[in-house]
C-alpha cells in the first residue's frame, strides 16, 4: 500500500509516457514510470522510494511484445518473466528470468522493471549482456538504440526521463551455446549469491555475472582469460583474477564462500560449453 | 444416529476444512468494528539507546489523527512473569523495533503517514551480544531497575546483573561422578534468535465500552491469560476486561502469553474508548513482537567404556534478548528437562534467561526442549565419537524408563512411552544400519543421524481446563470450552471424543469455535500440547455429567432406578432391555408426558479438569514434580551433501512417538510433519542476523528463510501406542514434540557428512562449505 | 491516457460481477478487497511479495495482490477465493488435509486452481514451480502436495 497521495497515469504511448514524466517533473513534482510495480510498491510501503506520479508504462501496446526482424529479437519493456520464460526463443534468458523471484512475481515483474531497478542482481540483463545486446531508450529528446556496451555500466546510463523501450539481441546469437548456473543460500526462492551466464559466441566466450558483486558485471578484459589455455581450473582462476572488483560480502554469504561459488561456476560452465562445441 | 465404529482411531475430516477452503474462517484481522480506528507504531531504528527527545508536533497535527502517545503516556510495566515491559518505551530503548511511540487515526494510512512524521533522538549506549557477553561483569546493564520489577515467587531474577533467571537443578553428586569417569567429553553450543512467522501476524483490536468493559479482539493462543495479566499489570478488574478469541492463523507459542493487546487498550482507552486495531506488520511481527529465543550452553558428560553416562555437568544461557517474557519459564523447563530423555543419575545444571540487546523471546513450539536437545544429543554424539560407540546403541544404551528418576528427582511411572521402541523404528524408518554415511560419488555424501526426545507441558501447578455441554432439538450438541483453534485441529479432536463417549457420530457434536472469556469456562492457555489432553478431559467429564442428568429424567418416564440406564447412539435406554427407551430428543431440553406436564429442562453438562499431582521445584536443587506426562520420541533423518559447495538436500526424516493413543491419525501426523518441517528450517536457516549494532538486518520474510513448497523431504511418521492412564482415551500431547528432536538428528547427520562435528545453528550451506574444507586437510571421521 | 489523483471510482470485475468501488490511486488490490470490498478471505501474510497469502487471479494467472495496484486490475477479471465454491481443489484440499490453521490456504488453492486449469495433469517439477510462490508455516507441505495430486487425478500415494 502507498500511504500519502500519489498521482497515477495511465500512458497508451510511449511519447504520452515521457510528456507525463517531464510534466511532473516541471511541476517540482517526482515522477517514476512504473511497470510491474513489485518493487516500486514494496519500497514505497517502506518509504524507501517516494515518488510523487506514478506513469504506468504497462498499457502501452508497443512496449507489450516480443518480436523478431531483420535478424533482432526485441524484448519489449513490459513483457513479464513469465512471458519471456515461455516465448523461450531466447534460451539463456528464459532461463534466467526464469530463476527470479517465484511464479507468481514472475507474472507482475517485468523484464524493463528489472533491469531499471535498485537491487544489485537485475539477472534478466545478464543473457543480454553476453549476447551483445543492445537497448532502445525514449526521453524528452526522443528514441536511441546503443548497445549495452555504451549503454550500461553498473547500471543502465538513462538520462532523467528516459524510460526503456526494448532490449534486443542479434537472432545470430540465439541459439549459440549457453551456461546457465544460480546460486542461493538455501531455498531456491531467494536472491542469488551467484548467477552465472555464458554464452560460446564465435569470437569466443563471455560471460556475465550477478549476486557476485554489487551490480551485474560483464568484463571483456578479463573475458580473454575464458579463451586463452591452461586447464579449465586455471583459467577460471585468471578469469576471476581479473575481474577490477571486489566480491560481496552480505548477510547471506560471505565473499569467500561467492568467490568459490563463481570459481566452480565458470570452470564447469567452461568444461561445459567446450564439451558442446 | 447411532454409529458401531469408534470415533478413536479414525481420521475424522476437519470440521473446520469447508470454511477454511473458502476462506470463510474469520480471523481477528477480519473483523471490522463500526468505528474502529487504527493505530500504527514508530520503532527503535537502534538496539541499546537513551531516549533524548521525541518530537510529536508535525504528527499530531495531520489531519485525522485522534492522538499520538509515546512512553511518558503510559506509565506500566507489563510481564507474563515478570514485570519488566514497558508499552512503549520508557527513556530506553533495548532492542532493534522497540516500540517507541503510537498514531492513532481514522485509517491505516493517515496513521502510516503521522508515524514519518515523528522524530527520535537517540543517545546510543554499548550493545550487549550474547548472553555469555551479557554475565560479564563489565557487560552494560540493561535492567539497572530489576529490583523493583513485581515477579511471580516461581521465577528467580538476579538484579544487578543480566540475569532475569535462573534454574539450579542438583542431583546426585556430579563431582563424584566426573572423577570416577573413564571418559568424559564437552561441547560448546551456540545459536542466534529466530521466529516463529506464523503466517497471521498478531493483531488486536481494543475498545473501552462506555460502562468500562474492556473489549479486546485478539490472535491469541491465550484469552485468560491476557485477561489475568491485563489485569494485574493495568489494575483492572479481571471482571471489566473480556477477550475474544477466534480461530488464530498459525501460533507456535508466538501468541501464548501477552502481546499487542495492552498497546491497544491503553490506545483505545486514550482515545474515549473507540475500538482501535493495533495490527503489526510482518517486520514487526518479526522484530518487535517476541520471537525464538537464542541459546549458547555448555554440557559436559562422564561415562563409562561401555558408554553408561554417569552424570553431566550443564549450562544453558537463553537469549532472552530486551524483556524476559516467556523466556524466564522456558530457562526454567530446559532446566528441570535439561538431560534429555536419558537416565542420568547425577546432575548439575544451571538454566538462565539472560537479557541482551537482542529482540525479546517467548514461547516457541519446543519451550526450551529444542535448544537442551540440541545440546544434549550433539554431545551425545561427541560421547560415541570418543568411545567408538554406535550413537543408536549408545541412546539405547541410556534410554530413560518407567523407574527412573528425571533430573529434577520426579520418578517416571507406568504412563511412560517406550521411548526404545521409538528409537528402534525411527533407525529403522531411515535403514540405519545399512550404513550411516555413504560417499556418492566423489564429491556427494549421504548421512544419517538419529535423536531422542522428550518434552512434558511447561505449566503451572494448576493448569486447569473446563468445558459445558448443552443440546439442541435434534439432540445434537454444543460443546464449549476455552481452547483455541490454532490451526491443530482441536475442535475435530474433542468432537472426536465426545462423540465416542455418547456413541454418535461427530457430526453430531458442534465445538463452539470462539471463546469468549465472560461466558466460555476458563482454560489456562492453548499451549504446551496439553489442549487436548486436559480439554478433552474436561469435555469428556461434561459429557459424563449430561449423561448423569439425562438418565436422572429419564428414569422417571421409563420407570427404572437411574444406574439401569445407558445413553448410546442418541438413545437413553434400559441397559438389558435395549428396546424400552427414549430418543435423546425427547429428554435434552425436558421431557413432556402425553398429557402436557413437563419434567427436567435443559441438561447442561459441566466437566473440568486440573492437573494432577504438581509442584514447584526448589529454587536451589531444582528438585520436584513439574511435569505432567513425558511424550517420548526419537528423528531420524538422511540428507545428500555436495561437500564442493556445502549443498544439500533433505532426503528423509522419520518421527516415531508414543503418544498414548492415537485419536485422529491424519490430525496427528499433520502436527508431527509440520513440526518437523519447522525444524528443518530451524536448523538450516531460522536465524536473525545482525549487524554490528545488533540491529536485524533479515526482518522482511524476504531476507528470512522459512522451508518452501518442494524442499520437503519424505516423512516417516510412526505412533507407538503405551497408554497414557490418565490421558483422555490414553492419548497424550504431541503438537510440539516433532520439532525437538530435530536439529540434533540433523546436524549429527551433516556432521557425518562433512566429517567434522558441526556445534552452532544455522547450518547453512556456507557452514558446511568452509567446515568441509577444514575437514579435507585434517581427514577426520565422525561416526 | 488516463489519470487518477485523489478519490476515485472505478470499475471491477470481480468473481463474474461488476463491481464499482472508491479507492486512492495508491490503494493495493490486496487492501481493496479486504477493505472495500469486504472480501476478506485475500489474506495479509507481509504485503511485500514474499508470502502469496495474497494471492488471486488476474485474468486467470496468479498474482500477489499486496504488490499489485487496484488499478492494474480496471479492466481485467478478479477471482478471488469468494469465486471458487466447490472446485475439485478444494474438495481435495479438505480430504487430503491440505491446510491447519488456514491462512495460507486461500492464496494456495487459488494458486494451484489456476495450475490445474491451465495444466490438468501437472508433473512434479511444474507443480513446485508454481506452488513454491506461497508459504506454509503449518502442514509442511505435503499434505498440500497430495491435494494437487489428488485433484489431478494422480494417486497420491507413492
Ligand atoms: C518476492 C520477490 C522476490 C524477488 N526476487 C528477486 C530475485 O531473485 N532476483 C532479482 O533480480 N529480483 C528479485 N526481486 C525483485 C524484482 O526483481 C523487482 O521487484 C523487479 O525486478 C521489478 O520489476 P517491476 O517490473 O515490478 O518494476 P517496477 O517496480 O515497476 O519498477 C522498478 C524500477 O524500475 C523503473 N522502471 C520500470 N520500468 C522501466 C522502464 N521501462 N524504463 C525505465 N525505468 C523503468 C521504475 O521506475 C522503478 O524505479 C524479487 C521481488 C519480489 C517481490
Ligand atoms: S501478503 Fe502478498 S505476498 Fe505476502
Ligand atoms: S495452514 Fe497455516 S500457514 Fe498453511
Amino acid at each position: 500500500m502507498i500511504a500519502y497521495d500519489v498521482v497515477y497515469v495511465r500512458a497508451d504511448s510511449v511519447d504520452e509516457a515521457v510528456t507525463a514524466w517531464q510534466q511532473a517533473h516541471a511541476d517540482g513534482l517526482k515522477p517514476a514510470y512504473l511497470s510491474g510495480g513489485t518493487e516500486l510498491l514494496t519500497a514505497a510501503r517502506e518509504n524507501r522510494n517516494r515518488p510523487d506520479v506514478l506513469v504506468d508504462l504497462k498499457r502501452i501496446g508497443a512496449l507489450r511484445s516480443v518480436t523478431e526482424s531483420e535478424g533482432t529479437l526485441r524484448v519489449g519493456a513490459c513483457v513479464t518473466l513469465t512471458e519471456v520464460v515461455e516465448d523461450g526463443r531466447f534460451g539463456l534468458l528464459s532461463r534466467a528470468a526464469g530463476g527470479i523471484a517465484d511464479r507468481s512475481v514472475r507474472n507482475s515483474i517485468t523484464i524493463g522493471g528489472n533491469v531499471c531497478g535498485m537491487l544489485p542482481y537485475r539477472e534478466a540483463l545478464l543473457p543480454f549482456l553476453v549476447a551483445d545486446g543492445s537497448a532502445t531508450v525514449a526521453g524528452p529528446d526522443g528514441t536511441r538504440s546503443e548497445t549495452l556496451e555504451q549503454l550500461f555500466s553498473k547500471r543502465l546510463l538513462l538520462k532523467p526521463g528516459e524510460l526503456l523501450v526494448s532490449l534486443s539481441v542479434p537472432s545470430a546469437l540465439l541459439r549459440a551455446a549457453c551456461w546457465y548456473r544460480r546460486r542461493e543460500r538455501d531455498a531456491r526462492v531467494d536472491y542469488p549469491l551467484l548467477t552465472l551466464c555464458a554464452l560460446a559466441a564465435p569470437g569466443g566466450r563471455r560471460m556475465a555475472v550477478s549476486g557476485a558483486f554489487a551490480y551485474p558485471l560483464r568484463d571483456r578484459p578479463a573475458e580473454a582469460a575464458l579463451n586463452g589455455n591452461g586447464s579449465p581450473g586455471e583459467r577460471a582462476a585468471a578469469f576471476v583474477a581479473g575481474l577490477p572488483n571486489a566480491i560481496r560480502s552480505d548477510m547471506r554469504a560471505g565473499a569467500g564462500y561467492r568467490r568459490a561459488l563463481l570459481l566452480r561456476a565458470v570452470e564447469d560452465a567452461i568444461i561445459e560449453l567446450e564439451a558442446g562445441s | 444416529m447411532p454409529v458401531s465404529m469408534s470415533q478413536i482411531g479414525r481420521s475424522v475430516r476437519r470440521k473446520d476444512g469447508p470454511d477454511k477452503v473458502r476462506g470463510r474462517v474469520r480471523y481477528t484481522d477480519d473483523i471490522r468494528l463500526p468505528g474502529m480506528l487504527h493505530a500504527a507504531l514508530l520503532t527503535s531504528a537502534v538496539a541499546h539507546a537513551r531516549i533524548r527527545s521525541i518530537d510529536i508536533e508535525a504528527a499530531a497535527a495531520l489531519s485525522g489523527v485522534h492522538g499520538v502517545f509515546t512512553g511518558d503516556h503510559f506509565p506500566f510495566r507489563v510481564g507474563l512473569y515478570l514485570g519488566d515491559k514497558p508499552p512503549l518505551a520508557q527513556e530506553k530503548v533495548r532492542y532493534y523495533g522497540e516500540p517507541v511511540a503510537a498514531v492513532v487515526a481514522d485509517d491505516e494510512r493517515t496513521a502510516l503517514e503521522a508515524v514519518r512524521l515523528i522524530s527520535v533522538g537517540y543517545d546510543e549506549l554499548p550493545v550487549v551480544r550474547s548472553p555469555r557477553e551479557a554475565l560479564d561483569h563489565t557487560a552494560p546493564l540493561i535492567h539497572p531497575g530489576m529490583a523493583d520489577y513485581v515477579h511471580i515467587p516461581a521465577i528467580l531474577p538476579e538484579p544487578g546483573s543480566n540475569v532475569s533467571h535462573r534454574t539450579r537443578i542438583r542431583k546426585g553428586d556430579a563431582e563424584a561422578a566426573f572423577r570416577a569417569a573413564d571418559v568424559t567429553v564437552e561441547g560448546e553450543f551456540e545459536f542466534p534468535p529466530g521466529d516463529h512467522v506464523a503466517m497471521e501476524p498478531r493483531v488486536a483490536i481494543a475498545e473501552v465500552r462506555s460502562d468500562g468493559q474492556v473489549v479486546i479482539r485478539t490472535s491469541t493462543q491465550s484469552p485468560y491469560g491476557v485477561r489475568a495479566i491485563m489485569s494485574r499489570c493495568l489494575d483492572i478488574p479481571a471482571g471489566r476486561i473480556t477477550i475474544i478469541a477466534g480461530p488464530v492463523g498459525g501460533g507456535f507459542g508466538g501468541k501464548a502469553g501477552i502481546q499487542l493487546e495492552p498497546l491497544a487498550y491503553l490506545l483505545s482507552r486514550s482515545v474515549g474508548g473507540q475500538p482501535v486495531r493495533l495490527a503489526n506488520t510482518r517486520e514487526q511481527d518479526m522484530v518487535t513482537s517476541p520471537g525464538a529465543p537464542g541459546l549458547q550452553s555448555r554440557v559436559r558428560l562422564a561415562a563409562r567404556k561401555d558408554g553408561t553416562i554417569t552424570a553431566a555437568q550443564i549450562e544453558f544461557l537463553f537469549d532472552s534478548g530486551g524483556y524476559a517474557d516467556y523466556a524466564v519459564n522456558v530457562a526454567r523447563a530446559a532446566g528441570y528437562a535439561c538431560t534429555g530423555p536419558y537416565n542420568i543419575p547425577n546432575v548439575t545444571a544451571d538454566s538462565l534467561s539472560v537479557y541482551t540487546n537482542h529482540p525479546f523471546a517467548t514461547a516457541y513450539r519446543g519451550f526450551g526442549h529444542i535448544e537442551l536437545s540440541y545440546s544434549i544429543e550433539r554431545s551425545l554424539d561427541l560421547l560415541a565419537e570418543e568411545l567408538q560407540l554406535d550413537p543408536v546403541e549408545l541412546r539405547a544404551r541410556n534410554i530413560i524408563r518407567a523407574g527412573h528418576a528425571t533430573p529434577s528427582s520426579d520418578v517416571l511411572d507406568e504412563n511412560t512411552g517406550d521411548l526404545e521402541r521409538c528409537l528402534r523404528r525411527a533407525a529403522a524408518a531411515i535403514e540405519w544400519d545399512a550404513g550411516s554415511r555413504v560417499q556418492v560419488d566423489a564429491h556427494t555424501v549421504r548421512a544419517k543421524g538419529v535423536s531422542c526426545y522428550w518434552k512434558a507441558p511447561a505449566i503451572p501447578t494448576f493448569t486447569d481446563a473446563a468445558a459445558t455441554v448443552s443440546f439442541n432439538e435434534d439432540a445434537s450438541l454444543n460443546v464449549v470450552t476455552g481452547a483455541v483453534e490454532i490451526g491443530q485441529g482441536i475442535f475435530t479432536g474433542l468432537a472426536q471424543l465426545a462423540a465416542e463417549r455418547l456413541g454418535i457420530d461427530t457430526g453430531q457434536v458442534h465445538v463452539v469455535d470462539e471463546v469468549i472469556t465472560d461466558r466460555s469456562p476458563h482454560d489456562w492457555t492453548t499451549a504446551a500440547s496439553r489442549t487436548l489432553f486436559m480439554a478433552g478431559r474436561a469435555v469428556l467429564s461434561a459429557i459424563d455429567d449430561a449423561v448423569a442428568q439425562i438418565k436422572r429424567v429419564a428414569a422417571a418416564p421409563l420407570r427404572c432406578p437411574e444406574e439401569d440406564l445407558e445413553v448410546h447412539g442418541g438413545r437413553v435406554f434400559i441397559r438389558d432391555v435395549p428396546s424400552q427407551g427414549l430418543p435423546l430428543e425427547e429428554v435434552v431440553l425436558g421431557y413432556v408426558y402425553p398429557n402436557g406436564n413437563a419434567i427436567g429442562g435443559p441438561i447442561i453438562g459441566r466437566g473440568r479438569y486440573i492437573a494432577r499431582h504438581l509442584t514447584g521445584i526448589d529454587p536451589d536443587t531444582g528438585q520436584g514434580r513439574p511435569g505432567l506426562e513425558w511424550t517420548l520420541g526419537a528423528e531420524g533423518v538422511e540428507v545428500e551433501v555436495d561437500v564442493r559447495d556445502g549443498r544439500y538436500r533433505v532426503l528423509r526424516c522419520a518421527c516415531a512417538m508414543d503418544v498414548g493413543k492415537v485419536i485422529n491419525p491424519e490430525l496427528a501426523r499433520g502436527q508431527v510433519v509440520g513440526a518437523m518441517a519447522m525444524g528443518i528450517g530451524y536448523t538450516t536457516r531460522e536465524a536473525f542476523v545482525f549487524d554490528s549494532r545488533e540491529r536485524v538486518l533479515n526482518e522482511r520474510l524476504r531476507d528470512f528463510k522459512i522451508v518452501r513448497y518442494g524442499e520437503h523431504p519424505r516423512y516417516i511418521v510412526d505412533f507407538v501406542e503405551t497408554p497414557q492412564g490418565d490421558g483422555p482415551y490414553d492419548a497424550r500431547g504431541l503438537g510440539e514434540q516433532g520439532i525437538v528432536g530435530m536439529p540434533g538428528a540433523l546436524a549429527s547427520a551433516f556432521s557425518r557428512a562433512v566429517g567434522v562435528q558441526l556445534l552452532r545453528l544455522p547450518i547453512t550451506p556456507e557452514y558446511l562449505w568452509s567446515e568441509a574444507h577444514k575437514a579435507s586437510g585434517a581427514s577426520r571421521s565422525v561416526r | 491516457m488516463k489519470r487518477y489523483q485523489g478519490v476515485s471510482e472505478i470499475e471491477l470485475h470481480i468473481n463474474g460481477r461488476p463491481r464499482r468501488v472508491t479507492i486512492r490511486p495508491g490503494d493495493t488490490l490486496l487492501r481493496t478487497l479486504r477493505e472495500t470490498l469486504g472480501l476478506v478471505g485475500t489474506k495479509m501474510g507481509c504485503e511485500n511479495g514474499d508470502c502469496g497469502a495474497c494471492t488471486v487471479l488476474l485474468d486467470g494467472v496468479p498474482i500477489k495482490s499486496c504488490i499489485t495496484l487496484t488499478l492494474d486490475a480496471e479492466g481485467r477479471d478478479v477471482t478471488t477465493i469468494e469465486g471458487l465454491s466447490d472446485s475439485p481443489i478444494q474438495r481435495a484440499f479438505i480430504e487430503s488435509y491440505g491446510f491447519q490453521c488456514g491462512f495460507c490456504t486461500p492464496g494456495m488453492i487459488l494458486n494451484a486452481h489456476a495450475l490445474l486449469q491451465s495444466n490438468p495433469s501437472p508433473g512434479a517439477e511444474t507443480v513446485r514451480s508454481w506452488m513454491e510462490s506461497n508459504l506454509c508455516r503449518c502442514t509442511g507441505y505435503e499434505p498440500i502436495e497430495n491435494a494437487i495430486r489428488m485433484a489431478a487425478g494422480i494417486d497420491s500415494r507413492e
